[in-house]
């Protein structure tokens, strides 16, 4: 009996506690209550949790109940100073509109509730409302605490919450509405992420960021010499005939500078384009460039955002001495189809994307095409019509989601150039890269990564020449695996280790002549094989409130492979230039031929002054196997790779740098001033004369010797506002040394140091934003530099049989004229509707406003006179449409 | 006018624009240049080529700005030649005015010896002293190799067309290179021709046949590093077809030089500057000298060579095929006023070349 009576009694509990929550009345028999009182006798009987702050109610008494009431009418009359929103049929918060008024801002609120599990440190993700896609970059900010965090290239963060009831926090990224949130924890919810979903902004351009991470990430930011820029970002800066550019916006930075006039390599604190590592969803690009630098490589409608690491980086990354940009694509949208393009004069753009298994699989496909070449041919201009220029590129990711845990991604990259100006012979190149990554996480604080990547490039001249016809081209092939495991106990504490290997083959260079021509001959640089591995681990920790450390240690490993004949010199026995053959060693296929191998250590640490200001000191060392090759000064199709070997000893860049961040004004203003020394071993620069081309004893033309580089960089940026936009400055030196130190290297410039190709001591950006109304949108972008250096012939004289032999200054003496340059654009979007997909914009650009006729490249006929090539002249006006469904 | 329009932003953005830029030299002091062989043939040695002989020259110049179009002559300097013998010989300038800065050693029998060391020096009007390295002679020359010819066929663009030319490439057999080491051969070459005015009477012989010698035809020399000898080597390329000078008798003066490697890279680097070649062009750089100045910079290099020369004579008529003589019927077509050109009717006129009407001693095979 006993029994049955405990069975009746659980079934009435039961029965009452399933009652929902619109069901509850309430009497007059509550009044006089406190409040809270109230509240948690409720919870007992009902099984239901009211989320807030009680505390705060105690100060409430139930009143007023004059008849038998719902709970739900009744908790509204407290709507004056409490805001009651029902999350459930369990779940209610009750938010002390006193307490909150501070900390909200005019959007209004999301209330969320998540598994009381989770209360201390929530996980979560930031896409965007349309398509789905994730938001790296997105900031989540507590404003209360001021601790915020930024969602990583997934879209994913993870943060430590207050121990408070209700957490207000706030999510912004660059070109989107910002959103508030009020977040509450209870043990009826099952959600135990957040998951966040912003709308692009149709009332305001809100973002105009350079940084699309925590509002004050420049401060606290555990690392140093760190740019990430949004695409979002990117996409205000004016652009050269419509086309953003994600490279050349990076060179409004400071670090950063360009090989030359649209060149797309870059380069960062003094070094060299082919000591950046630049990676596209883990992939590398070898050539970040189309039409010789016109554009960029870089489809701007599938990136997601973009991190240059000035320096080596963390450890995990390596092979690279200068920097490494990191491209993060897109992953598609996997609930729904949705297309975007762009129309503009010479190229046009479009991206599909949509589910392939909805919510579990998406994929994304876009592609660019010039269409330069109809231009051309309809001229009446012979020469033009002899000139031919096309590029186009294919950019795919298809995203597959297993379950909640695992996820993998494969991104595929198809590039292909040609270009041919008023020559006989057809440039082209291209490039076919593909990534296949697994995701997997653990737990909340361990997760996983493996890639397998496949980097291709080519490049090849065909000549016309009737008399002289010939195909010649040189290459690279990669490929590799990694894997990153890591483990993120704490917020702001993170420890990354893998380990990574990649073979590659190098072509330098091959010419074949055509079978009919007899005045070139056959020349086929041997091909190189290579192996480069890695060991790495990284840590991030927050030692005090103030002192933060990132600290990592990579081991690297390279070793090079036959098949090969490797040639041994005397420097002791001259031939002209060169060193004499005196031995050649065959070395099969498979057999090690050399290695190297180094310790390259990583510390990051940053000291907060005060809560807007800190100091950061950096340390990085890298080594570099692999070597680019160039004749020119700007980045060229024709520059090649070549390995290290018995004769080239592997480059190595240390990094020192310290410096200054403080934000003022509410992080309204943000300033920095940040010093930088480098120094290069075993640089590599060419010997007087060598032939660096097609050159089968090319290491006996190249020499090794010391670099260093120095300098300042100072930014002030306005955040946000109306009229918002960034100054940089960057004063830099980048110097070279060869003073024949050892017997296999050549004085150059007698063994004194001198400038680099790529020193250019002043360098100024100047953006400017300013907002017209709801939905104009007024950009401009100023440039400075000093013109870079070159060799020129200072003088000549005839000798023999030739009227002038040329005598040149030494090494990179002069300097051609100094750059500057106005561009300005004007984006109109259409009228914001939030119910309809279709999103729309115009883009109004001028590019080189004052038409400077800034030097291209400075060439010299046989006689020693100048000419300077001016390729963008003048003034270049374009319209884009943009568009989005 | 959309047309225009886009034809000049086309225009604009494929071919850029192109114009005259001009640096300011800051290094603007002129150099000394000094072109200066010494061979261990005398003068009268080369008139056994046969030739008209030659005395040794030292040239010297100065370097100029690169918008300088004239070279400047250096006269009146004092060159000296020097053995490690302790003998000294000076250069005299054949003539200030006429040919300044043309300086010859007027010695019929010297000649460079084997085993001796020579150096050159050069003192300036202005007391500037360049002095050269200790140069000599390499040990191993062989004999100069006969001269044969192969008709070929090149390709050039005429007119905005390729056409094919048809020619002969003259040949110089090297012998085989037993001695193990590289020999580094340089050959130049003084083109002579007989040259018949068509129109002019062949009872005044004053102005009917002429010999002209120029060095501006064939003016570039060959080099070659051989480490094996054993086969022909291409000396230069003689189109056959609407060429004057081959139309009767041809001859060319081919001087081989045997040098020590320095010198030999000097002439390579020389060529290889010297040689249009945008695609695949070096970096500039500069060449190297073996002379030393007491102030400012000096240019050029002095070698001492083996030499050795050999006349080649070639006439249309050792083709296997015709070439007609086509000057006379080009010469006999009304063209308006002032024809017939003077070369016509008195070949003294003809300007291919320094032109005598006084048949070399030499000449005839």
């Amino acid at each position: 009996m006993r029994c049955f009576f405990f069975v009746l009694l659980t079934c009435a509990i039961s029965q009452v506690s399933a009652q929902a929550l619109k069901d509850i009345t309430i009497d007059q028999s509550s009044n006089g209550k406190v409040l809270s009182t109230f509240l948690q006798d409720l919870e007992k009987v009902h099984d239901i949790d009211f989320v807030g702050d009680m505390n705060r109610l105690e100060a409430l008494t139930v009143q007023g109940i004059e008849k038998p009431m719902r709970l739900l009418e009744y908790l509204d009359s407290f709507s004056g100073i409490i805001d009651v929103v029902k999350i459930s049929e369990k779940v209610i918060v009750l938010a002390d509109k006193n307490t909150l008024k501070n900390t909200l801002t005019n959007t209004k609120p999301q209330y969320l509730v998540l598994s009381e599990g989770s209360h201390g440190s929530i996980t979560g993700t930031v896409s965007d409302a349309h398509s789905q896609s994730t938001l790296t970059g997105a900031q989540l900010y507590f404003p209360v605490s001021k601790k915020g965090t930024a969602a990583d290239e997934n879209g994913q963060f993870s943060i430590s919450t207050p121990n408070t009831p209700l957490v207000v926090a706030q999510v912004k990224f660059a070109g989107y509405d910002a959103e508030t949130l009020i977040i509450g924890w209870s043990k009826y919810a099952t959600e135990t992420r957040l998951t966040v979903k912003l709308f692009q902004t149709s009332k305001e351009l809100e973002g105009v960021t350079v940084t699309a991470e925590r509002i004050n990430e420049n401060v606290v930011s555990q690392i140093s010499g760190v740019e990430h820029l949004s695409i979002e970002t990117i996409k205000t800066i004016p652009t050269f005939m419509g086309e953003v550019d994600p490279i050349r916006s990076l060179t409004t930075l400071p670090g950063v500078s360009t090989a030359g006039e649209l060149a797309s390599g870059f380069n960062v604190r003094g070094g060299e384009s082919g000591q950046n590592l630049v990676l596209q969803d883990g992939a590398t690009i070898y050539n970040p460039s189309h039409l010789f630098g016109f554009f960029s490589a870089f489809n701007p409608d599938m990136v997601s955002d973009i991190t240059l690491y000035k320096g080596a980086g963390p450890a995990s990354f390596g092979s690279r001495i200068s920097s490494v940009l990191n491209v993060s694509l897109k992953k598609g949208d996997a609930t729904r189809h949705s297309v975007s393009g762009g129309v503009g004069p010479v190229t046009s753009r479009l991206t599909v994307q949509g589910p392939l298994i909805k919510n579990k699989s998406s994929y994304m496909i876009g592609g660019r095409i010039s269409y330069v070449n109809w231009l051309l041919h309809a001229t009446d201009d012979i020469r033009l019509k002899r000139s031919a220029a096309n590029f186009h590129d294919i950019t795919a990711k298809v995203l597959h989601t297993f379950n909640d845990k695992n996820f993998i991604t494969l991104s595929v990259y198809n590039s292909y150039d040609d270009f041919r100006l008023e020559t006989d012979s057809v440039f082209s190149w291209q490039t076919f890269n593909a990534t296949l990554k697994w995701d997997h996480t653990f737990s909340d604080k361990w997760y996983s990564t493996v890639a397998v990547t496949s980097s291709n490039y080519r490049s090849d001249v065909e000549s016309q020449d009737e008399i002289e016809k010939f195909s010649y081209y040189n290459a690279i092939q990669s490929f590799g695996g990694r894997f990153d495991l890591t483990y993120a106990p704490v917020e702001e504490t993170k420890f990354v280790t893998g380990l990574e290997s990649t073979m590659s083959r190098l072509e330098p260079g091959k010419l074949t002549p055509a079978e009919e021509s007899h005045n070139i001959p056959f020349q086929d640089m041997q091909d190189q094989r290579m192996i480069e591995s890695a060991l790495f681990i990284q840590g991030d920790a927050k030692l005090t409130d103030r002192l933060s450390v990132s600290a990592g240690l990579r081991y690297s490993y390279f070793v090079r492979l036959g098949r090969e004949d490797i040639y041994t010199y005397d420097y002791n026995n001259m031939n002209g230039r060169y060193p004499s053959v005196v031995d050649t060693v065959h070395y099969a296929s498979g057999a090690v031929i050399s290695t190297y191998d180094g310790l390259e250590p990583r510390l990051s640490v940053r000291f907060l002054v005060t809560p807007s200001a800190s100091m950061k000191a950096s340390y990085y060392r890298g080594y570099q196997y692999v070597h680019l090759i160039s004749n020119t000064t700007s980045t060229t199709p024709q520059d090649y790779w070549v390995a290290s070997g018995p004769m080239l000893k592997p480059q190595m860049g240390d990094q020192y740098s310290l410096g200054y961040f403080q934000n003022f004004a509410d992080n309204l203003f943000e300033f920095s001033l940040e010093g930088f020394y480098k120094t290069i071993d075993n640089a590599v620069d060419y010997i007087e004369g060598a032939d660096i081309t097609l050159n089968p004893i090319l290491e006996a033309g190249l020499s090794q010797g010391k670099g260093k580089a120095y300098g300042g960089e100072l930014f002030l940026k306005k955040t946000r506002g109306k009229f918002n936009g960034w100054l940089s400055y960057t004063y830099s030196r980048s110097l070279r040394k060869f003073d024949g130190q050892e017997a296999t290297d050549i004085v150059i410039n007698e063994g004194k140091y001198y400038a680099s190709a790529f020193d250019q001591p002043h360098n100024v950006s100047l953006v400017l934003n300013y907002r017209v109304g709801v939905r104009g949108f007024f950009a401009t972008n100023f440039h400075y530099s000093t013109g870079r250096p070159i060799t020129i012939p200072v003088s000549k004289f005839s000798y023999d049989v030739y009227l002038s032999v040329l005598n040149y200054s030494q090494r990179n003496e002069y300097r051609i004229p100094d750059y500057h340059r106005l561009d300005i654009s004007f984006t109109l979007k259409d009228r914001p509707h939030k119910l309809s997909r279709y999103r729309s914009e115009w883009v109004f650009s001028v590019f080189n406003v004052y038409g400077r006729k800034n030097a291209y490249s400075i060439s010299f006929d046989r006689y020693g006179k100048a000419k300077k090539l001016s390729v963008l002249g003048s003034v270049f006006p374009s319209i884009t449409y943009n568009f989005s469904f | 006018m959309m047309k225009n329009i886009r034809f000049a932003m086309v225009m604009l953005l494929v071919v850029g624009c192109i114009e005259p830029y001009q640096f300011k030299i800051t290094d603007t002091d002129p150099g000394i240049v000094i072109e200066a062989t010494l061979s261990d043939k005398s003068f009268n040695d080369t008139k056994s080529y046969p030739s008209d002989g030659r005395y040794f020259t030292v040239k010297l110049s100065k370097s100029g700005d690169v918008t300088n179009v004239r070279p400047v002559t250096l006269s009146y300097a004092t060159v000296i030649l020097t053995s490690d013998q302790g003998e000294q010989w000076t250069y005299t300038e054949e003539d200030p005015i006429k040919k300044p800065g043309i300086y010859k050693l007027f010695n019929d029998d010297f000649k460079a010896a084997a085993g001796v060391r020579y150096k050159l020096s050069v003192t300036s009007p202005d007391d500037v002293f360049i002095e050269s390295d200790w140069q000599e002679m390499p040990v191993n020359a062989p004999a100069i190799g006969p001269v044969t010819f192969q008709e070929t066929t090149t390709q050039r663009i005429i007119l905005n067309a390729v056409s094919d030319v048809k020619g002969v490439t003259s040949k110089l057999a090297i012998p085989v290179n037993e001695t193990g080491e590289t020999i580094y051969y340089r050959w130049k070459f003084l083109p002579t021709w007989l040259y018949d005015a068509p129109l002019a009477s062949t009872t005044d012989a004053m102005v009917k046949f002429c010999w002209a010698t120029t060095s501006l035809y064939l003016r570039d020399y060959t080099l070659q590093a051989d480490n094996e000898g054993g086969y022909n080597k291409d000396l230069f390329f003689m189109d056959v077809e609407q060429n004057e000078r081959v139309l009767h008798e041809f001859s060319a003066l081919i001087e081989q030089q045997v040098m020590t490697e320095d010198y030999y890279y000097f002439w390579k680097e020389m060529q290889e500057l010297n040689k249009a070649d945008g695609v695949f062009a070096t970096p500039p750089y500069n060449l190297k000298s073996n002379f030393t100045s007491s102030k400012g910079k000096a240019y050029g290099y002095f070698g001492v060579v083996r030499e050795q020369g050999t006349r080649w004579y070639f006439n249309r008529t050792d083709l296997s095929y015709s070439i007609p003589n086509w000057l006379p019927e080009q010469c006999a077509n009304p063209c308006g006023p002032g024809c017939p050109p003077p070369p016509c009717y008195n070949c003294l006129r003809y300007e291919g070349g320094d032109v005598t009407n006084v048949r070399p001693s030499w000449w005839g095979r």
